[in-house]
């Protein structure tokens, strides 16, 4: 295996948790709130089944083939070409993946904070970063993630608490106005983060403890699903129905602090609680990239790859969509359909033809 | 095999590195001559032009030629006279073999024969005596050297309040004494090991055997021999070869000089290395943690020393990242600024003319140089320093329009903010890491901060020190040993050595000792 390192399933859980919520927690209830209205935290409840699905499935496919992830078995379940062409699939969409989330971020800053900064600055210097912390292997990642994300994810929930001074209650009533419909609907907007939760198929080969992988893993899903449903709650405490005019709607939340004349304007602590995050997650989707790439390709190693990439990622970024309105209604429209098909729907049919092709053989065997 | 070429390719260049260096080696290293004359002849020869080596002829019992080698006033003289030359010089001894001259006629308690030449050589640099005694084969190394060292002083750099104030000095004999005298037990074991060609400077490896791991020491060892060096001056040579990282600016070993601090990290499974000549001792390894602890939180009680320390940690972000907040929000940023606050900074940068940018590594730069000044100048004119640099930067800086008054302010707290890191070795890269992040600050606001903080936690992240985890317990997390990084747990409460340093012997104090009416001694119990 090209990867040394060795992760515990505490590791591969908060990075999972950091990885996964951060962009979601920026800009996904004022889209979720367009289908779903006022029931958006019903929503995350149904999209979270992707998540739990999407972690099972990894965790049964990573048991009939252990110590392989997705790039390196889906060549002996459905033959040599077909299995690759799947796993160049699931580059690229994550390699996209990288792009959307590099461009939210630069979007997201440049929108709020460095108006006359080129995009490119913005996208290049963090993707030099994050290429910087992937040449360091899957060890460096989880220490990073370790070093940063408990004080960020104590500033970023005390500072939401804070917002109870502008909470009304009253803005989640009433419950179901329009029937159970629109909250489902809505579910699609945070599936697309919960389906990402099919990466864990990149880490479950990487840990020391692999008994505690799918617990650990489901909690890392349970903890981004209270999170989604905190974050959607108090936007809908704050504002009703006025969040769905606002693109970054938390964001605008933390603006009407205000205590003592002093704690307000909270804006430059926000920006770095998200850039944490959101560093943290291009590490580790950049990571599953430049890993995935070398193992199609069989390279022996992946370390010296990470930079090439990065080049790759920030010019994608560029191109992936044309402005911020076009990447808000692709989050809308496309995404919901393109990352569950991806994540969920194609780990499904894989392991079922799995389970059918090593159907009658003894445990531990596996069909070549 | 290709793992192997890279280290083959080393050892070939080693070999001619040996060769270029060694000149005189040939002579030395050869055996002593069974012939008297011809072994001082070449002892003359080898320290020919050294006016400060004595050889006393003598005989032995009135009749037996015999020689004795000592360096003038490094070899204790009126030891030499009493203890060798007066029993010796008797009429009844007769000299067939040193042991028995050794055994019976030398009232001297540390004594050696000596096969070759480098050895008799190396026992006199060392303030040895050397005995030759004609008819009888090789020589007799005599150890009663004395040399003035420094006297045990609190060390300048380590201030304490509460906790023992001993030092170590340049010898490192008096050093392992020190240690010695605190770690009453066998299990205390000094390794000496002799590095440099032209020095042979005394290097002792200091551990706990049961506490230390076994592989960790065997690290140790092999990363020192390694080394081939022709001179060894302080323990900063020894520093730059062993550690992990060599392009980080980040330091990987403690340096200490003081007894009790050496002694403590020894009981947590650590290793120390001391070096002859030089009061720094080693340490390693070592997290970043623990270069953030000061010796006296230990000493001190464990709620003010939990408040110290959390400040410490607080000071330590503010001593790299305050100048690049303060010139991220004023100029990026303003909206962060309260609004009165904002009006104020505003008018005091009214008169300047340069961006905060600017100003910022004018003032850094004005206050580093300050720094330097201070530390290198004599302590008679350290005194002007102070006054100059209190009234140009405070006072005429600002008057003049050259700086603001804010940012002064800003540059001060700074300074300060780097004084509370216990250990200067730390204090250095964070000094130099503040001025690319103040450009990147300047460039693209807090985003550019971030970024290079970004890169530093990465960087660290990357860093190991003899294999442990620079960040450890932080990250990746050691739950049990936090209790020793966020808050000073109490003594009874820090049952456990560090889980990376001594997993087999973790225990390192009975358990249940919280004091209290709960353990008796409640002078209402006993009524």
């Amino acid at each position: 295996m090209i990867e040394r390192g060795r992760i515990s399933s505490g590791q591969m859980a908060l990075i999972l948790f950091a990885g996964i919520s951060t962009t979601g927690t920026l800009v996904s209830p004022n889209m979720t709130g367009w289908y779903a209205g006022r029931d958006l935290w019903l929503s995350v409840l149904w999209a979270s089944l992707y998540g739990f699905v999407a972690v099972g499935l990894a965790f049964r496919l990573h048991r009939i083939y252990p110590g392989e992830n997705i790039i390196q078995y889906s060549p002996r379940i459905l033959g040599t070409f077909p299995g690759k062409a799947l796993g160049l699939l699931f580059l690229v969409s994550y390699l996209v993946l990288v792009g959307i989330t590099l461009r939210e971020y630069a979007e997201f800053v440049k929108g709020i904070f460095l108006p006359q900064t080129p995009m490119t600055v913005i996208v290049g210097s963090m993707m030099l970063v994050s290429a910087f912390a992937v040449k360091g292997g899957v060890e460096v990642i989880v220490r990073v993630t370790q070093a940063l994300l408990p004080a960020a994810l104590l500033i970023f929930l005390v500072t939401l608490c804070l917002t109870v001074q502008s909470w009304d209650v009253q803005h989640l009533f009433p419950i179901l106005e329009k029937g159970i419909g629109p909250s489902l609907k809505g579910s699609m907007v945070p599936g697309i983060w919960f389906s990402e939760f099919f990466v864990i198929t990149f880490l479950l080969p990487l840990l020391a403890d692999p008994s505690k992988g799918l617990r650990r893993g489901l909690i890392a899903v349970t903890s981004v699903a209270l999170l989604f449903l905190y974050i959607n709650l108090i936007c809908l405490f704050v504002f009703g129905m006025e969040y769905l005019v606002m693109v970054y709607p938390l964001f605008e939340a933390t603006r009407y602090i205000s205590y003592a004349q002093f704690f307000e304007h909270l804006d430059a602590i926000m920006l770095m609680l998200w850039m944490t995050g959101i560093f943290i997650k291009l590490c580790l989707v950049h990571y599953v990239v430049v890993l995935g790439t070398s193992q199609w390709l069989n390279l022996s190693d992946y370390q010296p790859y990470s930079l090439p990439m990065a080049f790759l990622a920030a010019g994608l970024s560029l191109w992936v969509v044309p402005s911020s309105q076009e990447l808000y209604r692709a989050i809308s429209t496309i995404f919901p359909f393109s990352f569950p098909g991806t994540n969920v729907l194609i780990p499904l049919l894989l392991w079922l033809i799995a389970e059918w092709r090593n159907r009658g053989l003894q445990k531990g065997e596996v069909v070549q | 095999m290709s793992i192997f070429r890279g280290i083959r390719k080393k050892k070939r260049k080693k070999e001619i590195i040996s060769q270029g260096i060694d000149g005189w080696g040939s002579q030395l290293n050869s055996s002593l001559d069974a012939d008297f004359e011809e072994n001082r002849r070449i002892f003359r020869d080898l320290f020919t032009d050294c006016y400060d080596v004595i050889f006393h002829p003598f005989r032995v019992g009135e009749q037996v030629q015999a020689e004795l080698i000592y360096i003038q006033n490094m070899s204790n003289v009126e030891e030499i006279n009493e203890n060798v030359l007066t029993p010796l010089m008797e009429k009844k001894v007769d000299p067939r073999d040193f042991q028995t001259i050794l055994e019976r006629r030398l009232p001297i308690s540390s004594a050696k024969p000596v096969s070759t030449f480098s050895e008799g050589a190396q026992a006199l640099t060392m303030g040895n005596a050397l005995l030759l005694i004609k008819g009888v084969a090789g020589a007799l190394d005599l150890s009663v050297n004395k040399w003035e060292k420094r006297g045990i002083t609190e060390p300048e750099n380590e201030p304490v309040i509460r906790g023992p104030k001993e030092g170590f000095i340049e010898s490192v004999r008096i050093n392992t004494t020190l240690i010695r005298r605190r770690l009453r037990t066998p299990q205390l074991k000094l390794k000496s090991l002799h590095l440099g060609r032209y020095t042979h400077t005394e290097v002792i490896v200091a551990y706990m055997e049961d506490i230390v791991h076994p592989d960790l020491l065997e690290e140790v060892i092999r990363r020192l021999e390694r080394i081939d060096i022709d001179g060894v001056i302080d323990s900063g040579y020894i520093e730059g070869f062993i550690e992990d990282h060599p392009f980080s600016p980040f330091p990987q070993v403690l340096t200490t000089e003081k007894t009790d601090v050496v002694t403590a990290e020894l009981l947590e499974g650590r290793i120390a290395i001391l070096v002859d000549g030089s009061p720094v001792v080693l340490v390693v390894p070592i997290t970043l943690t623990t270069m953030l602890q000061a010796a006296e939180d230990y000493y001190s009680r464990y709620i003010p020393a939990t408040m110290i320390r959390s400040l410490r940690y607080l000071m330590f972000l503010v001593s790299i990242a305050l100048p690049s907040f303060y010139v991220a929000t004023t100029t990026f940023h303003q909206e962060a600024i309260p609004t009165e606050q904002l009006i104020s900074f505003a008018a005091a940068r009214e008169q300047i003319p340069v961006p905060s940018l600017v100003e910022a590594l004018l003032m850094e730069f004005a206050f580093e140089a300050l720094r330097e000044a201070g530390l290198r100048l004599p302590r008679i004119i350290g005194s002007a320093v102070t006054i100059v640099g209190a009234l140009v930067i405070g006072e005429a800086a600002v008057s003049a329009g050259l700086v603001s008054a804010p940012m002064v302010i800003v540059v001060a707290a700074t300074g300060i903010a780097s004084f509370t890191i216990p250990r200067y070795a730390l204090g250095l890269p964070m000094r130099a890491l503040r001025f690319p992040l103040l450009i990147l600050s300047g460039t693209l606001g807090i985003v550019g901060m971030l970024l290079g903080l970004f890169a530093i936690v990465v960087h660290l992240c990357t860093l190991s020190s003899f294999g442990v985890p620079y960040l450890s317990p932080l990250a990746p997390w050691q739950k049990r040993d936090l209790k020793d990084v966020l808050w000073r747990a109490p003594w009874w409460k820090m049952d456990r050595r560090p889980q990376e340093l001594s997993p087999s012997n973790l225990r390192r104090e009975a358990p249940d000792q919280k004091p209290g009416p709960a353990q008796g001694g409640d002078r209402r119990d006993s009524k």
